[in-house]
Formats: structure tokens, sequence, C-alpha cells
């Protein structure tokens, strides 16, 4: 790039020499180089040369000479500053030169040198300024045209692009388009609660291919079993697989021989190309499920085709997954509330505030939620004996006793500890219905002390009869050899010698009554009835009976002798129960595989204090020296050590009914 | 005719006796199976009441150790009355039973009567 001149140059020219020699004159010891010129001609060619920071034309009197220099000087380098110097000059010139030859000044003749320097100095100024204008004009105008090239690069750029967009647009508008289908699958997906659904969604799917039958899916239930799902019109239909499953496939097989028998042989017809992809589940490290496709491409087709499958099977794959995990966990949690259910002693889950978080249909079956105090046991507040406490304490296994209304309940209280957990929140409360077992035991106990008050019964009994017998025989004796007031008074002994003995029989009877037990016989009830009736005629002589028998079998396994005294007890007690004439009706009849005696009469009824106590020993109601209370005492203990059962079946003003029922004699 | 009371009730022998006597029998006594057995052979009585329960010798082993030297008709006493039938009683080399207590003691000895006839 050029640069402004310096040291600056200035031609002068002009026609005049002497002009030119003042010029040197004045211009002596200035910074400026001057060159001069007397020729125009020349002076042209110079500045075509070289570069010059001023130009200076002397212009004559007459002509136009200096001015076209000028004029000449500004086409070639119109950086450089011109100056006319003229004698006088005429306004016709002044304008030519500014307008045509655009000089930066005109110099008066004769030159005054402070003029002309001042006059210079400007004109250097002017063209430094000017050059510099030049230059960066010129950088600005490569600049322009560095960005026009630019410009049109980019033009270029976008039309390409905009073309290879254009190309590609219709490639990403039909993926967007595959993976919109994709995403409203996988929406589909998520929304099918069951197995069916799923299917048919599948289905839908594979129907845009035309070239693919319905879909056979393979899978195995929770119970692993293995079962085919299958379209038959629009219902989809399951099958379990006869036979054989199907033979495993671990990876995508085209066309499977063995495949092709297996469905041939489960859908009873032929089968042609058969696609078959595993689907592999999380759940499980082997491929489980299978999804079966008839088709009928090609094998390049194929390709295509499988990726487009493939691409579905994924998210169905993973639905598959969680509807069967869905369903083996619904299978387990129901296999476990069964479990948990058919557990015939109540269980519960039971937390620190004694809330219920589970429970089993024998703790309760309608109320689930609460605190186990109030829906176990109905109380207000922890039940009395309950262990949990102690249990969620020690972090141990507990147990204490609750009572539920009249039943008393064994509770082991087994806190639950999660690993590494030092203290438990939750016990496992197993309840043991152990009333029967106390009952039971206390019964046990009780029947020791009879067995024990019996042994003892029976040495009372000899003792004492003995000398009453002797007793009774003497008075009857003496009665006849003495006077009246003697012989009354003997009689009064007699008959308290008489009362004597037979409570003694009772005693006796009840000691025996557990002797001898095992000695049963099969006997008829209505037979044991029929010979103990005479037995009673005294006690029954006041009152209507009637007798009504069964005609079924009545057979019963007993000791006869034993069930007499039942019999003996029991229609003794309703004659004695009856103050007035009254009536006594005994009944038997079959019961299933019962045999029952019933034993009514119109009495006034058994009072209600009584009626807790009527089968406890020594219990009577009876007046004093009548009753030793131990008849039905007795009674029940016979009939309970041959397997059945004595009750009260009623009672009240109209009279009491008391049923015996025994098992029935097997055949 | 001669009457055997064996029993260790004084009351029963006393009774007995009083009743026998009343109706014109001879009455010995024995208090225990063991002296009872010893009269009943010295005496060899018509009829023998002899009771079952009593301390050192029942009545039972009596008829057991008397064998073939066992006279007149006998009546075993008990107040085990279930227990010893009729058919048991003859079997033990009796003749007839009584169930203590005695009801009536009149009959008693009017029954006993009854064997010798």
């Amino acid at each position: 790039m050029a640069t402004p001149e310096n040291p600056h140059r200035i031609l002068w020219t002009d026609s005049d020499n002497e002009a030119l020699a003042a010029a040197k004159r004045l211009l002596k010891g200035t910074a400026w180089e001057l060159v001069t010129s007397d020729s125009y001609e020349k002076a042209l060619k110079q500045v075509g040369n070289g570069p010059f920071a001023v130009v200076v034309a002397g212009q004559p009197a007459s002509g136009e000479r200096g001015l076209e220099f000028l004029e000449r000087v500004r086409a070639l380098n119109p950086s450089v500053s011109r100056i006319v110097s003229a004698e006088q000059p005429t306004r016709a010139m002044v304008e030519r030169a500014i307008n045509e030859a655009a000089v930066f000044r005109i110099i008066e003749k004769p030159l005054d040198k402070s003029d002309v320097v001042k006059s210079l100095a400007e004109a250097v100024q002017h063209h430094v300024t000017s050059f510099d204008q030049k230059m960066l004009l010129r950088e600005v105008s490569r600049q322009n045209k560095e960005l026009e090239g630019l410009k049109q690069g980019l033009e270029r750029m976008v039309a390409d692009r905009t073309k290879s967009i254009k190309a590609s647009k219709a490639e990403v508008e039909r993926k967007q388009k595959r993976i919109r289908a994709t995403i409203r699958f996988v929406k589909e997906l998520a929304l099918t609660a069951h197995l069916d659904d799923l299917f048919v969604l599948i289905r839908k799917e594979l129907r845009v291919q035309r070239r693919v039958s319905d879909p056979i899916l393979g899978y195995y239930s929770p119970e692993q079993k293995a079962r085919l799902l299958f379209f038959r019109g629009s219902q989809v239909l399951e099958k379990q697989c006869a036979n054989e499953p199907w033979p495993a496939i671990d990876q995508v097989k085209t066309n499977s021989q063995s495949v092709r028998k297996f469905l041939a042989d489960q859908f009873g017809r032929p089968f042609g190309k058969v696609l078959s992809i595993p689907l592999k589940q999380r759940s499980s490290e082997k491929v489980t499920s299978v999804l079966f496709l008839e088709h009928g491409y090609s094998e390049d087709d194929l390709h295509d085709f499988l990726e487009y499958v493939m691409e579905l099977l994924q998210p169905f794959s993973i639905t598959l997954d969680r509807l069967l995990l869905a369903e083996d966990l619904r299978h387990t949690s129901v296999l476990w509330e069964r479990t948990f259910d058919t557990i015939q002693d109540p269980v519960a889950i039971v937390n620190v505030d004694y809330d219920i978080l589970r429970s089993n249909r024998h703790f309760s079956d309608r109320v689930t939620y609460g605190t186990c105090y109030k829906v176990f046991a109905g109380q207000e507040s922890v039940c009395a004996g309950c262990p949990v406490g102690a249990a969620l304490k020690a972090g141990k296994a507990r147990r204490g006793e609750v009572r539920r209304g009249e039943r008393i309940y064994q509770v082991h209280s087994y806190p639950i500890l999660g690993s590494g957990e030092a203290t438990a929140t939750t016990v496992v409360n197993h309840y043991v219905d152990v009333t029967e077992a106390r009952n039971l035991y206390s019964k046990a106990i009780q029947n020791e002390k009879m067995a024990a008050l019996g042994v003892m019964a029976g040495h009372i009994a000899h003792e004492l009869n003995n000398p009453l017998t002797g007793l009774r025989s003497l008075a009857q004796l003496l009665r006849k050899e003495v006077p009246a007031p003697v012989a009354n008074d003997l009689a009064e002994v007699e008959k308290a010698a008489e009362r004597s003995q037979r409570i003694i029989k009772n005693l006796l009877d009840f000691s025996q009554a557990g002797e001898n037990s095992d000695a049963a016989d099969t006997v008829s009830l209505n037979d044991i009835i029929l010979k103990t009736l005479p037995m009673l005629k005294t006690a029954m002589r006041f009152h209507r009976s009637e007798i009504e028998l069964t005609e079924d079998d009545n057979s019963i396994r007993v000791n006869p002798y034993m069930l007499q005294q039942v019999i003996f007890n029991l229609v003794n007690n309703a004659c004695q129960a009856m103050e007035n004439p009254g009536s006594i009706r005994i009944t038997t009849s079959r019961e299933e595989d019962r045999v029952c005696l019933y034993v009514r009469d119109t009495g006034p009824g058994i009072p209600e204090s009584a009626m807790d106590r009527i089968f406890e020993p020594f219990f009577t109601t009876k007046p004093e020296g009548e009753g030793t209370g131990l008849g039905l005492s007795m009674s029940r203990q016979i009939i309970e050590k041959f397997g059945g059962a004595i009750q009260v079946t009623e009672t009240g003003p109209q009279g009491t009914e008391f049923k015996v029922s025994l098992p029935a004699a097997k055949e | 005719m001669k009457v055997l009371v064996v029993d260790d009730e004084p009351l029963v022998r006393r009774s007995l006796e009083k009743a026998l006597v009343h109706r014109g029998h001879q009455v010995v006594q024995a208090a225990d199976g063991r002296a009872g057995m010893d009269v009943w052979i010295s005496e060899k009585p018509d009829l023998i009441f002899l009771d079952i329960l009593m301390p050192g010798l029942s009545g039972l082993q009596v008829l057991k150790e008397l064998g073939p030297r066992k006279t007149g008709k006998v009546v075993l006493m008990s107040a085990y009355s279930g227990v010893h039938g009729q058919e048991t009683v003859q079997q033990m080399g009796a003749d007839l039973f009584v169930a203590k207590p005695f009801d009536d003691i009149l009959e008693v000895v009017k029954k006993a009567e009854g064997l010798i006839a």
C-alpha cells in the first residue's frame, strides 16, 4: 500500500523560469523536496512516475495551459494537492481552477514567502489527509469485496443446506411418524391392565403389515403352566398347552420346523412360515414368553418387517413383563392371604400402638382396622395379660393369656425384626383358644377329686352300713317287746337308721359310678328304661306317666347298670320336683348318630339361681336328709363316661325337660 | 335248730340272735372269720349267717378254707349288693345272699328258715 510521501515532495512547474527560481529561493531551508519543471509535458510525466504531495502550476496570463495541466494531474492522481499560481487571476480562471482542476489553493504572483509556505504546508496536510482517506476507502472497498464474496458463499451454503434439509425432511417426517406411532403404542401399553388387552393391541399394530396373520403368545402363568393366547375372530382365547410346552427359543427364529409342528399339534391345523420371537423378561433369566407370527414374507422383506416388529416388541415385552409380574404378585398375594385366612387360630399383625396392620378371618371377619384389644376382645384398653408390650421390649417371643368374652386365649407375640434392626415395632400375634384345655384341666382336677371322694364314700358306706344294719334290726325287734310309748321311740330310731342307710346307698352308688366303666355292652336304651321303670313304681305312684319309645334303632354302648342309675335319678328327681300330682313324660328318639332320652315333668322349674350348679356334686334343693346332691352329678359323670351329654333343655313354670344324648352304637 | 352268726358288728349279731331266738332257734355267735370257722366245725350248725367283709378272714375265705367240712345252709351278708348276684353266691358255696342293710330283719330270718324246710 502506498504511504504519504515523507519528506513530502513538491513539483513546481511554470513556463516562466523566473517564477521557478523564485520558488526555489522561497523554499530553501524547508523540509520539502522541491522538483521544478518548466515544461508541462515533462511535469506530467513526472507526476505519472513519482509520487508528489503537492503539484504547483504557474498559470500564464494568457491561455489556460497551467489549468489544463492540473486537470490532467487530477485525473492522474486525485490525491495530490494542486495549487495554481497566477498573476492577477481572473474570475473565469478561478472558477475553472476550482471547478475543473479542483485546486487546493490559488497563489498570487509575485510570490510572497509566508503565503507560499503557509499554502504549501496546508496543501501537504491536505494531501496527507486525502491520502489517508483514499487508503481507507481502498481498504473499505477491499473489505466490501471480501464481504461480498463471503455473502455469496453463505448464500450458496444456505441454498445447499436448504436443499439437503428439504431432502431429509421427508425422512424426518417419516421417522417422526414412526416415533409418534411408537409413543402412542407405548402410551396405550401403559394403560393396559390385562394380558388380553395387551394382546389385542399388538395385533392392531401388526395388522398394519398385511402379510402377517394374528399373533399367538406363549407364556407361563404364575403356577408355571405353559399357556397360549390366541385369536378366534376378534375374540381373545386362552388355553393351556396340551402335552409339552413350546420348544426352547432363545433367539429369533424365522422358520423353525419344531415350532411349526408344535403349533400344528396345539391348534390342529398346518402352519406356514412362522416367526418365533423370544420376549425376554426382566424378572427371569430365562426366556419364558414367545410371540409366534405366521407370515408370508420372503427372505428379503422379512428383514424390514423384523426391524419394524422388534421396535414394537421392546415396549410390548416390557409391558408383558409388567403384567405377568403383576399377575404373579396377585397370585402370590392371594395365596398368602388365603394361607393367612386358612389358619384356624386368630392371627394379627399389630404395631406398638396396638393398631391392627393385618389380620386373618378368624381374628375378625368384619372389622380389619382399629386396635387389637377393641376388635378382638371388645376392650377399651390393652387386655390384661397381653404379651405385646413385653415382646416388643424384649425383641423376643412372649406369651400371655387374654379373655375374649367367655373364652380364654393364649397369645403368642412374635416381634418382627427387620434385618439388622435391633428393635421391633410390629408383632405377629397368634391366638390359641385354650378354653377347652383349661376346662379339661379343671375337669381333670374335678374328676380326680371325685374319684378320691368315691373311694372315701365307699369306705364310709361300708363302715357305717354294718352298725346301721344292727341298729335298725335291733330297733325293729325291740319294738315288739316293749310297751307302746317306747315302741314309738324305737320306731323313730329305726326310721333314722333307714334314712341313714339310704344316704349311704346313694354315696355307694355314686362311688361305684366311676368304677367298672369299661364294662360296656351294646344295649337298647328302650330295654334299659323298661327294666328301670318297675323300680320307680313307688316314686311315680302319684303321677301320670307317658312313655313314648322310638321304633328306630336305639342301641348304645354303655354299662346298663350305670345307665339305670341315671334313668332312676332323672325320673326320681322329676317325681320329687312335682309337689302336686303331675305328669311325667319319658321319650326316646334317634337323632342322626345319637340316641336321646327326654325326661319331662310338670313341676315348677329349676330356679335360675340353681341352674349353674345343678350338676355340681353335693348340690341339692331337696329338704335336708332327702337328697345327697349326688344324683345329677353322678348322672353326668356316667353319661360323659360313655361319650354322651346331659343337659336341661327347658325349664320354667310349665316344667322341666332333661335331655340325655348318647352316641349310637356302631353296627 | 342251731344257728351260727358270724359278723364283726356286735349289733348285727345281737339283733339276729334276738330275732332267731324269738323264732325258737339256738344261736351261737362268732365275731370274726377265724372264730366263726372254729365254732362252725365244733358246733356243726344247721344254718349260718356269714358276713363277707370282716377283719382277718373274710366270709368267702372262711367258706374256701372250710371246704368239705362245711355243714348246714349258708346265708351270705354284704353291703356290696350290686356285685354279688345269686349265681355267684352259689358258686362260692353259699345258699342265699342278703344285702345289708336289711329292710326287715324278720323277713330275712324267714327267708333263711325257708332254706331248711
